[in-house]
């Protein structure tokens, strides 16, 4: 019998390979193995043209149109990513990458100083666009989440806003009534006895805080020196408040997201909370219907808006796509589609004469009625005098989020 | 037959480790020493270095400040309200593990020593890690569906005429955060305590008996000694999984008893506000902690002790 190598022999006794064939098999699969590689590597890095990617729309959801009808015959494919809508996080992303890898951002209102203070966003002259005077005064002039406080710069494009106030159930607060009863016009009812234990403010500090400042500075309750600006002391005020409501049993849960929210009205668990008008009109489609109201508050209303923000990726290398999708926002389709789904008011009155004209479009059907109203009633709440836009990005963050963090634990 | 002379750099490679034990000894400890030195200490060694940095223009910035531990603490007039969560952790981690050691105990008893020989002992011991073949966010939430005022036992609670509306303090409530932790923890504590029963021989059970052990004096004086390693690592596992939780007082934790944050949430809270020195600090304590209860183990016990089951 052939005797086979020594080494040969150690190795592969019982196994029928040898470990110099092992080794060419290893060897022959480390090539191939590599080949591969740097062929995928090369495919997923294949040189494109700039116009064939996508636009690449990082934001809130709320801005999230879900269909891109009528924008890709010119404006190419848009990507839409999910921001938080944490002021924090979104200010890190785009200073880390978040410039170089997003065409477009919009992100929370008030945001757009330290945005551009941090060379993240650019100022693209949104007044060009060709929709620009058809934006409701109420956001185009003296609107704080579009215009750089330092230099008076319009650097965003008004597409989605709102007035948040608070949500009731009439039923359990008003009994046999069926209409909202005393009460039901202030902030007051979130913390009032008739809501004690079933009373809920939301876990965040962004939209909640505001809300409190409103109630007790309009209120002359406690002194606030400006409700859309807080200092250390008006947050220790609303932190001394708050604590002391929570301590009595005032508040059942602080919560936190959508589905969070519907479900603690529609069960019940809470009566009132600080929360998003859609989720009022939520309620009103349960089954059974829930005669849910939201609150039209003397105290004011707090505002929020989403702009759009370009940033300079944007600017340098997608300037006129962005331009195009920026002028998208302002026309009839993306509004009537937004204010169908979300309820929220868009920036011009082409919504409603868009769902008028074609009230089975894609993304419909359209009720022109229910966007007529609900342009007529959110442009009120930016036109009353009363109502404040809260700073999402205030010098003092941190004592916002110390004192939120403090309250809700 | 004569020995053959080695030729193959892996034959010459053997050779020298036969002769050299040590070299070879030192060869299969250097790996899992390097894997531990890069994959756990230097980690945790980073995070406790990053507790003395600070934070500028949304950046850690290397230095040394004790800030972060000062606020902690509340030294120097500062709120202690952070301490206050720390503190009312340790003792929902307390409570929460002296519960499922009840619960835990009994169950592995009835299993590990009453069922011992019958062949439903391992399946009903298995229906216990059920519950962990699905997402442990839809476990938590499930409780939610259950306790919530309209939920189940509400629901049957008052159909049946027990109660005349919801019971309180069922949901967003320290208790239904025990609950949820409960249900997530207790097989936590039943395995390893099962582990230690499962080794106690018959015949010492026996024994016992036959000397006139009552049923009582067997469980406390020949059963928990035994099982006292399993005791120990099952309860370890539930302090530091309650520690290190901040799913099930999300969703079931309530505003009024200050239910709905524990220490893990603080640390999640700190991170997204970008107080990242003060989220190192607070893990870092927790670390210390850790550290703190393994030493008194050690000094009790003897960390071979672990090693018996």
């Amino acid at each position: 019998m052939e005797e086979k190598p020594q080494g040969q022999q150690a190795v592969s006794e019982g196994r029928g390979v040898s470990r110099r064939t092992f080794m060419k098999y290893v060897g022959v699969g480390a090539v191939v193995a590599a080949g591969v590689g740097v062929g995928a590597y090369a495919y997923l890095n294949r040189p494109s043209g700039v116009s064939a990617a996508p636009l690449q729309w990082w934001g809130i959801g709320t801005g999230n149109p879900e269909r891109w009808d009528g924008l890709n015959d010119a404006g190419g494919d848009v990507v839409f990513t999910e921001a938080p809508w944490d002021p924090v996080p979104v200010l890190n992303k785009m200073k880390a990458d978040g410039r170089n890898a997003y065409d477009v951002i919009s992100n929370a209102g008030t945001l757009d100083d330290p945005l551009f203070a941090d060379g993240s966003i650019v100022d693209f002259d949104p007044e060009t666009l060709p929709s620009w005077s058809k934006i409701y005064p109420e956001l185009r002039t003296n609107n704080p989440t579009i215009t750089v406080a330092s230099t008076g710069q319009i650097v965003g494009v008004p597409i989605v806003q709102n007035g948040d106030s608070v949500a009731m159930l009439v039923d359990e607060l008003w009994p046999g009534t069926g209409q909202p009863g005393q009460g039901s016009d202030t902030y007051g009812l979130l913390f009032d006895s008739l809501t004690t234990g079933k009373s809920s403010m939301e876990q965040s500090w962004a939209c909640a805080i505001y809300k409190v400042a409103n109630y007790l500075g309009r209120n002359h309750l406690q002194t606030i020196e400006d409700p859309a600006s807080l200092t250390t002391n008006d947050l220790n005020t609303i932190k001394t408040f708050m604590l002391n409501q929570k301590a009595a049993g005032q508040f059942k849960v602080f919560w936190e997201g959508w589905n969070t929210a519907v479900s603690l009205l529609a069960n019940k668990e809470v009566l009132a909370m600080d929360t998003w008008e859609p989720v009022v009109f939520a309620l009103r489609t349960q089954n059974p219907p829930i005669n849910a109201v939201y609150m039209a508050p003397k105290e004011g209303y707090y505002l929020w808006n989403i702009p759009i923000y370009m940033t300079p990726k944007g600017q340098s290398q997608t300037k006129d796509r962005c331009m195009h999708l920026s002028q998208w926002t302002l026309e009839g389709w993306y509004g009537a589609r937004i204010t169908t789904i979300r309820g929220y008011l868009t920036a011009t009155p082409d919504a409603i004469q868009y769902a008028q004209d074609n009230p089975n479009a894609g993304g419909g059907p359209y009720d022109t009625a229910f966007i007529q109203s609900r342009h007529t009633l959110v442009k009120q709440k930016f036109s009353d005098g009363v109502s404040v836009y809260g700073n999402q990005a205030p010098p003092n963050v941190q004592d916002y989020q110390d004192t939120w963090t403090q309250v809700t634990s | 037959m004569a020995s053959r002379r080695p030729s193959g750099p892996f034959d010459q490679l053997a050779e020298y480790f036969a002769d050299h034990p040590r070299a070879l000894l030192s060869l299969q400890i250097v790996p899992p020493l390097v894997f531990v030195f890069f994959f756990v200490f230097v980690p945790l060694a980073s995070i406790f270095a990053w507790s003395f940095w600070t934070v500028e223009n949304n950046r850690l910035v290397p230095g040394f400040s004790t800030s972060a531990y000062e606020e902690f603490l509340g030294i120097g007039g500062l709120p202690t309200w952070r301490l206050d969560i720390f503190l009312k952790t340790l003792r929902i981690a307390v409570t929460q593990t002296a519960i499922a050691l009840v619960l835990g105990f009994a169950i592995a008893y009835f299993v590990g020593i009453k069922m011992r020989g019958s062949k439903y002992a391992l399946p009903l011991l298995l229906l216990f890690a059920v519950p962990f073949l699905t997402s442990y966010l839809l476990r938590t939430l499930s409780w939610y569906i259950v306790l919530q005022s309209r939920g189940l036992i509400n629901t049957v609670l008052q159909s049946i005429g027990a109660t005349n509306g919801p019971l309180p303090g069922l949901l967003f409530s320290e208790f239904s955060v025990h609950v949820g932790l409960l249900s997530t923890y207790l097989p936590f504590m039943i395995f390893p305590i099962w582990l230690a029963m499962s080794r106690i021989d018959q015949t010492v059970l026996a024994a016992s008996a036959d000397l006139g052990g009552r049923p009582r004096d067997t469980l406390f004086r020949v059963v928990v000694p035994l099982a006292l390693p399993g005791i120990l690592i099952g309860s370890i596992f539930v302090f530091v999984g309650v520690l290190g939780d901040s799913v099930v007082p999300e969703i079931l934790g309530g505003a009024t008893d200050s239910s709905r944050t524990l220490i893990a949430n603080l640390i999640d809270k700190a991170i997204s506000g970008q107080q990242y020195p003060m989220a190192a600090a607070i893990a870092s304590i927790i670390l210390l902690m850790a550290i703190g209860l393994i030493w008194g183990w050690e000094r009790a016990f003897g960390l071979k002790k672990i090693g018996e089951i």
